[in-house]
This record gives C-alpha cells, sequence and structure tokens, in this order.
C-alpha cells in the first residue's frame, strides 16, 4: 500500500489527484485508501490526464463533497426516513470509523459496528430539546428603595458634575 | 416554606462581638486623641477609627469562631439548620445540569476541566444524573473555533455525561444573562443547576453529595462549596494559595458557624435549586448610566438576597472538599480583578438599603462594598494622622511643647495602627494553631519547621503588598463614585508574566506617593517614620515588588524547597492529575495546528461540525458586496488580512463558508491543507484506539 501512495506522489502531475487525496485523508481515510480513491474518482472526472486544471480540481473536489454529504444523510436517517442524528454532527466521529474500517467509507446497508456506533455517538444533539419557561425580572424592593437608588446616583452624578465643572467642561459626563 | 424573617442570632453575636471590641478601642483612641482637649482634626479621625476598627473585628471574630471549632471539631461545620444528607448511596438522583459560562476563555484548560469533572462523575456511578452545559458567550472567532474544535474532541471520549455545547450570538446581560438564557430554555428540564466558572473544578463525589443535601433538605435553595485555590506556580499565587489554605479554614468554618442559613453565593462552585432561582432571581435592569445603573455586575450577592428573601435557605458547606479553582499569577491581574469586583460591590451598596432585602443579605452586601471602601477610608486615616501627628511636632518645636506631647502625638498616630495589626496578626495565629492542633494537618503544609517559615514570609510579603492594595483600591473608589465604567473582559487565567514597561506604568504613582509620604514625614518625629516604614517601602518599591511577585521560576524555587506548600501539593488529589493530564492531551494535540480560522474553512470535518452547530436562523449579517470581498481577502491573504470581526462576520455565514471551503482547496498550497486537517484533534470513540498518524501528516 505504501508503493502506491509513492506511485501517486512521484507520478502524480495533475495536482487534483493530490488535493482529492488530500481531502479524503482529512474526511479520515488512511493515506492509501484515500489515494485509491482519489485516483477511482479522478478518472471518473472529464478532463485531460496531464492537465493542471482548476476545474478538475473543483470537478473532482464538487463529486466527492456531494457523495460523501449524500452518505452522511443517508447513515443519519433511519430507514424511514426520520432523522437520527445531524449529518454535520456525523462527519467528527465517522472520521475516527474511516481510519479504522476505511472499506465502510460510502457504503450503505450493512453498516458496521463502528458505524452504528458513531452514529450513535452523533445521536446527542449539541443542544437538548428546550423546555421554555419564564424567568422574571423581580423588583429590588418597592418605591422608597427606588427613591433611594436615585438618591445614590444622584451623588454619583453630583460627583461627575464637579469633576466636569473642575475640568472646564472639558470631559464628557 | 420557612418565613423569611430567620432570627440572625450568628450575625447578632458577631456584630455584637465586633462592636464591644470597637468600642473598647475607640475609648482608648479617643482618651489619646483629646488628651490635649478638642481638636478639629480629632472627630474624622475618631470616625474613620471606629469604622475601619468595627471592619477589622468582624473578620477578627469570624476567625476566632472557626478557630475555636477547630479546637473541638476535626471536621468544618455544615451549617447548622441543615439536615445532613441520608446515607443511601444508591438512591438515584434526580437530573442536574451543570453549567459552565464561558467568555473568551482559554477553550483548552476549560474543556479540560469540564472533562475531568465528566470523569470522575462517571467514576462515581452518577453519569446518567448529570448534564454538562458549555454555554459560550465567546465574541472572540478564533477563539470560538478552538471551543467548538475542544468540544467535539471531548464529546466523542469515552462514556459520560452528555455534553452540550451553546453559543449565544449576542451576550445580552453578560454571565447573569447567559445563564438566564439557558434557565429559560432549558431550565425546566432539571431540578438543580451547578455553577462553574472556567477554572472550577469539583470531584464527582462532592457533586453528587451536593445533590443529595439538596434532596435531604427541600428548604435550600443554593448550596456553595467554598473552592481551594490550586494550579498556580508564581510567587504571589502561591501565596494567595498559602493564606487562602491556612486561613481559610478558619474563616470558612467561621463565617459557616454565625452565616447559618443566611449564607451567600459566590457566582460558581454552587448547586442552585431551579425552581424559585427562576421564579426568584431574575435580575433586574437598575436605573441610570453605569456604573451604578445598568446590568448588575456582581450577580451572585444579589441572587444569594434574592433567594433569601424569599424565604430560601442559603448555606455554605466548609465540610465539603473536593472543590477547586485558580488564582490571578500576578498583582497587576490581581488588581484588575479586583477593580471589576470593586465596581460590583459598590453597586450593592442602593441595593442594601433597599426594601425588601433580608437583613443579613444587607450585612453581606455591606461588608462586600466595605471591603473596598476601607481603603480609601484607610488612606485618609493615615493621611490625617500623619498631617496631626507631623503638625504637633512642628508645633513642639516651635513652641516648646513638652516631650510628654510628642509621646502623645505619635501614640494616636501609632494606637490604631498597631491595634488593627494586633488583630490580623491573631488572625494568622488561629491559622496556624489550628494547623498545628490537626497534627497531620501541618505535615501537610510541608512540616511544622516549614510552616513557620512560610507564615513569617507570607506576612513580610502581605505587610509590603497591603499599601500597594490600597493604593489600588482607592482608585478604584474614586473611579467608581466618579462614574467612570470598567470593562468587564475575562480574567486572565493563565501565568502570564507582566513586562517591565507593563508594571512600570500601572505602579509609578504608587511609587511617587510612597516617596512624597515619605518627604513629609521627614517633618515629623523620628519614630512615626520608623512606624510607617514598611508602608512606605510597600509603596516606594512596588515596581520590583510587583516583578519579584509575578515570577514563576522563584514560585517554583520556593516550592522545591518546601515552602507556602499546600496541602494540595503534598498529597495531590485524584482529580488534579486527571486535569493536569487532560489539559496536557488537549494541548499536545494543538500544538502544530495552524490558525483556527484556517483549520475551520480547511477542514472538512470542522467546517461540517461549525456549520451543524450554527443556530438555524443564523442571520445573514453581510450584504453580498461586503461577504464577497471578505472572502477574496480571506482566500487571498489568509485569516491575517482580515480582522477578528470580520471573521467573526463570516464565521456566522453558511455560504461564505462553503463557498471559502471549495476555494481553499482548489487555490492554498497543498502542505497547509495537510496541516490543517491533521490538526484535528484525535479523540478515543467509543473505546477504539487511537488511529495511528496519516501520512499526508
Amino acid at each position: 500500500m505504501e508503493s502506491l501512495v509513492r506511485e501517486v506522489d512521484s507520478s502524480c502531475k495533475n495536482d487534483a489527484i493530490a488535493r482529492t487525496t488530500a481531502y479524503l485523508c482529512g474526511l479520515g481515510l488512511p493515506a492509501d485508501h484515500a489515494a485509491e480513491q482519489a485516483i477511482a474518482l479522478f478518472e471518473q472526472c472529464d478532463s485531460p490526464d496531464d492537465a493542471l486544471g482548476v476545474d478538475t480540481v473543483v470537478a473532482a473536489l464538487t463529486r466527492v463533497t456531494s457523495e460523501y454529504d449524500a452518505w452522511l444523510t443517508y447513515l443519519s436517517r433511519n430507514g424511514d426516513g426520520t432523522a437520527v442524528c445531524r449529518p454535520g454532527l456525523l462527519a467528527w466521529p465517522l472520521g475516527a470509523v474511516l481510519a479504522r474500517d476505511p472499506d465502510s467509507f460510502l457504503r450503505r446497508g450493512h453498516d458496521s459496528e463502528l458505524v452504528r456506533l458513531a452514529i450513535q455517538a452523533a445521536a446527542q444533539p449539541a443542544v437538548p430539546e428546550e423546555m421554555p419557561a419564564p424567568m422574571p425580572a423581580q423588583s429590588l424592593g418597592g418605591s422608597l428603595a427606588v427613591f433611594r437608588r436615585n438618591l445614590w446616583h444622584s451623588l454619583a452624578e453630583w460627583f461627575v458634575g464637579v469633576q466636569v465643572w473642575l475640568s472646564g467642561g472639558r470631559q464628557e459626563r | 416554606m420557612a418565613k423569611w424573617r430567620r432570627k440572625a442570632t450568628g450575625l447578632a453575636v458577631l456584630v455584637g462581638l465586633a462592636g464591644v471590641t470597637t468600642a473598647a478601642a475607640t475609648a482608648v483612641f479617643i482618651h489619646l486623641l483629646f488628651a490635649d482637649g478638642w481638636n478639629l482634626i480629632g472627630f474624622p479621625l475618631l470616625i474613620l477609627f471606629a469604622i475601619l476598627y468595627f471592619w477589622i473585628s468582624i473578620g477578627f471574630w469570624t476567625a476566632t469562631f472557626g478557630f475555636a471549632w477547630s479546637l473541638m471539631h476535626r471536621e468544618s461545620p455544615s451549617a447548622s439548620g441543615v439536615k445532613p444528607a441520608q446515607a443511601d448511596a444508591d438512591a438515584p438522583l434526580p437530573p442536574t445540569a451543570i453549567v459552565m459560562p464561558i467568555y473568551n476563555e482559554d477553550p483548552r484548560r476549560a474543556l479540560a476541566n469540564l472533562q475531568t469533572i465528566r470523569s470522575s462523575i462517571q467514576a462515581a456511578g452518577f453519569a446518567a444524573a448529570f448534564d454538562i452545559f458549555v454555554l459560550s458567550d465567546t465574541r472572540d472567532p478564533d477563539i470560538w473555533a478552538e471551543e467548538e474544535c475542544a468540544w467535539a474532541r471531548i464529546r466523542t471520549e469515552a462514556e459520560g455525561c452528555r455534553l452540550f455545547y451553546r453559543r449565544r450570538s449576542q451576550n445580552l446581560g453578560r454571565k447573569s444573562g447567559n445563564i438566564q438564557d439557558f434557565c429559560e430554555r432549558w431550565g425546566a428540564r432539571y431540578r438543580y443547576m451547578v455553577v462553574l466558572d472556567a477554572d472550577s473544578l469539583m470531584t464527582g463525589e462532592t457533586l453528587v453529595e451536593m445533590v443529595r443535601r439538596m434532596e435531604n433538605d427541600l428548604e435550600v435553595g443554593i448550596l456553595q462549596v467554598p473552592p481551594v485555590l490550586v494550579n498556580r506556580d508564581s510567587f504571589f499565587a502561591r501565596l494567595l494559595q498559602f493564606s487562602s489554605a491556612l486561613y481559610g479554614n478558619v474563616f470558612r468554618s467561621g463565617f459557616t458557624l454565625w452565616a447559618r442559613t443566611e449564607g451567600n453565593y459566590w457566582g460558581h462552585n454552587a448547586i442552585l435549586r431551579v425552581e424559585p432561582f427562576m421564579k426568584h432571581c431574575g435580575l433586574p435592569h437598575l436605573p441610570g448610566p453605569p456604573p451604578w445603573g445598568g446590568e448588575i455586575l456582581s450577580h451572585d450577592f444579589v441572587e444569594a438576597a434574592m433567594m433569601l428573601s424569599a424565604g430560601w435557605k442559603v448555606v455554605v458547606a466548609a465540610d465539603l472538599g473536593g472543590s477547586y479553582e485558580e488564582c490571578p499569577a500576578n498583582l497587576i491581574d490581581f488588581a484588575k480583578r479586583d477593580e471589576r469586583w470593586s465596581m460590583g460591590n459598590l453597586q450593592h451598596v442602593p441595593l442594601a438599603v433597599g426594601a425588601g432585602i433580608h437583613p443579613v443579605s444587607r450585612f453581606h452586601m455591606g461588608l462586600g462594598a466595605l471591603s473596598y471602601l476601607a481603603s480609601p477610608l484607610w488612606a485618609l486615616f493615615l493621611l490625617l494622622s500623619l498631617v496631626q501627628g507631623i503638625g504637633w511636632h512642628i508645633a513642639r518645636q516651635s513652641a516648646g511643647w513638652s516631650t510628654g506631647h510628642e509621646r502623645i502625638s505619635t501614640a494616636v498616630a501609632l494606637t490604631p495602627l498597631v491595634g488593627a495589626l494586633g488583630l490580623l496578626l491573631l488572625v494568622k495565629v488561629w491559622g496556624v494553631l489550628a494547623a498545628f492542633w490537626q497534627r497531620s494537618m501541618a505535615t501537610r503544609f510541608g512540616g511544622p519547621a516549614r510552616l513557620i517559615l512560610s507564615v513569617l514570609l507570607e506576612t513580610l510579603v502581605s505587610c509590603l503588598v497591603a499599601p500597594i492594595l490600597m493604593a489600588f483600591h482607592t482608585t478604584f473608589v474614586i473611579n467608581t463614585l466618579l462614574g467612570r465604567k470598567v470593562e468587564w473582559e475575562p480574567q486572565p487565567r493563565g501565568e502570564k508574566v507582566p513586562t517591565f514597561s507593563e508594571t512600570f506604568r500601572v505602579h509609578a504613582a504608587h511609587t511617587i506617593v510612597g516617596l512624597a509620604a515619605a518627604l513629609l514625614l521627614t517633618w515629623g518625629p523620628p519614630r512615626l517614620f520608623l512606624w510607617m516604614l514598611p508602608i512606605l517601602l510597600g509603596l516606594i518599591f512596588s515596581v520590583p515588588l510587583s516583578m519579584l511577585l509575578s515570577s514563576v521560576q522563584l514560585g517554583r524555587r520556593l516550592r522545591g524547597a518546601g515552602l507556602l506548600l499546600i496541602p494540595e501539593e503534598t498529597t495531590c488529589p485524584r482529580i488534579l492529575h486527571s486535569q493536569r493530564h487532560c489539559l496536557a492531551e488537549l494541548r499536545n494535540d494543538v500544538a502544530a495546528a495552524p490558525h483556527p480560522f484556517a483549520r475551520l474553512v480547511a477542514d472538512p470535518l470542522f467546517l461540517r461540525l461549525h456549520l451543524a452547530l450554527l443556530p438555524d436562523s443564523a442571520p445573514q449579517t453581510m450584504l453580498p458586496p461586503a461577504r464577497e470581498r471578505l472572502q477574496r481577502i480571506a482566500l487571498s491573504g489568509g485569516p491575517a488580512h482580515i480582522t477578528r470581526s470580520e471573521r467573526l462576520l463570516l464565521m456566522q455565514d453558511r455560504d461564505a463558508l462553503r463557498w471559502l471551503h471549495q476555494e481553499v482547496w482548489r487555490d492554498w498550497p497543498l502542505e497547509l491543507l495537510r496541516k490543517a486537517t491533521a490538526a484535528r484533534l484525535r479523540g478515543d470513540i467509543l473505546g477504539i484506539e487511537r488511529p495511528e498518524k496519516e501520512a499526508a501528516t
């Protein structure tokens, strides 16, 4: 497998394959599997073999991301279509799963135990379901308290006013 | 539910004793002050003396209560009036939320603490009863990205409590608003809520015991577990840790004894009963401009007051351990924190005199405000004393008074100082004696000889630092009275050593004041100058002293020599070991990581995670032309070429991020992309061993 990686790196003149390989590694696949997948995907793209075409890179990456996202969506739903978890939350634990079980990449049906555990881990949402309830602001005392608070506020304002007066009005209140 | 008008007998005893002590000292002072007849300057001196002596007496008698208790009991007191938890280890616990509000904190440290707590709860066997919430108000986009990354890393660790993450798009009401948002959205799901700070650490056993005590006494609204200061190495922090550990025990015990069920809440390391908290503790917006009006800054005291006023108990469980936090690492950070707290406590003064507040809460708020007001009062007292002392000395020299007048003028200036010093030193003596009384405790401070040396060192440094703190607090109080607002920035949690220029800038005024006072004292009697020397030395040498105190190297050397040790260092609790291990793992994982924003837009898994965490209703805050401009800059120049606020806007824009993600994979150097994806935190998932490093890394 390592020789395959070297073959990809050494013979790769097309940046698209290298980038696709790196992207698949970023999804969690080991380097050798990522290289295999990248070459297979690249061959499916309609482009010259040695052209360093930006469009080729975009096409390959778009294909990878769309297939991957579709796979995430598939895994995140039950057979009847109800959501088990958010696809985005599933991606992170799946990354570790793919490192151990790369053959499960994009596989539908007959999910491995590791994939099922990843789905179970992702099923816990980022936040639980809300149960709205009010927390009203309280009043800290009656009119007397308000009066006293205003008194303190007035004293503070007086201090500020003195400072402004002493500074010849240059300072702002 | 009991009525709120409880008999505050403990408080009455405390105030009575402090009053008697103050009255006796004041009588002596009157005799000295007016020995030569009435004088105008004597009256303000007398009033200041009485206030300050009362303030010190409160602390003295609190510590004395605690010391007396320690002579008779091995354990610290639990709040009398609160039923002890039933010894039913297997009874299920009701649902409890553990919430950690964070604002621009070090995410690795905060999440490491939560993961440690999570593991400890798991080990205690009650993981199913606790849900942990990270309540982020972070505005810094880079820290936001790292928070999500650290959360995802820990979330997929081995089984434990559920760990949730929520970031508010607007941090209305700061920390109290953050908690209110949690209560309004999820509070009804939980019977109890444990509030933590970013540096808080609590063991699973303590958390379970807290819930059991709340279950066993349905009248308790808040149960506060005093935290122990740990995990710091700088000289200053070690002094704080040592004094807190040695003297804090007698203070905490004493406080529990007189406060009983009318205790206080310190905003973290405490459990709250959610339903009454939501019903009675919603904070109002005060009328008028800040700092007196607006948001309530120090919300904890006010929430405790509201809980007490509604008839619930607020207790301090001094007998519970397993509760930890960290302290500021240097004098400047300590002062910055005190600047915020002083404003928050002074804001309580009008509330404390308002109607409907429990009398004990008024006392708590008054004490809190006085802890900062005392400094300008001390400064004024010293100034008036010096003026009087020097004035008499000059008058004696010119009018040929007898030496008896000089003795009286010096005695007037020094008697209150000696008296106050005596009470303060006695508190230290109580702490030392309590440690020696419980023999194993002295060993845990490094042994009897090292304990004594540590006390002498701590006392010496405290004498030098006290006038600097007095100067700081005086400035803070004056600024607050003048209406100057202070920004509530997050407390620095690390051990950053201030530079010389920063230290000089902060302490230059203290040096000038010290030199001016020394010059003034040359006009007075020599004895007065000698007695004032510790105050003068602290102020004049504040710059080198502050630099010395911030030294981590010196702190570690002292620790190596067995000085300033605390029990948690001689016998390290398991949870502190776990926390250090967890933190080291999290830090290693991102040691070579590129910029967080670069990782976000490049890493396909991280991006998907971030997009999943964005609220469904995340607003598109940028107009398309502005978005496109930022996208192009970010793409061509990288994150450093756009400002923080621009990165923040991009991070909230799904379309912009998806576009950036596609474009960086097309245009950025391959090596950078590989580094970005390799920087993702590795994690054990469900017992799987860590995957090998990919060849691309």
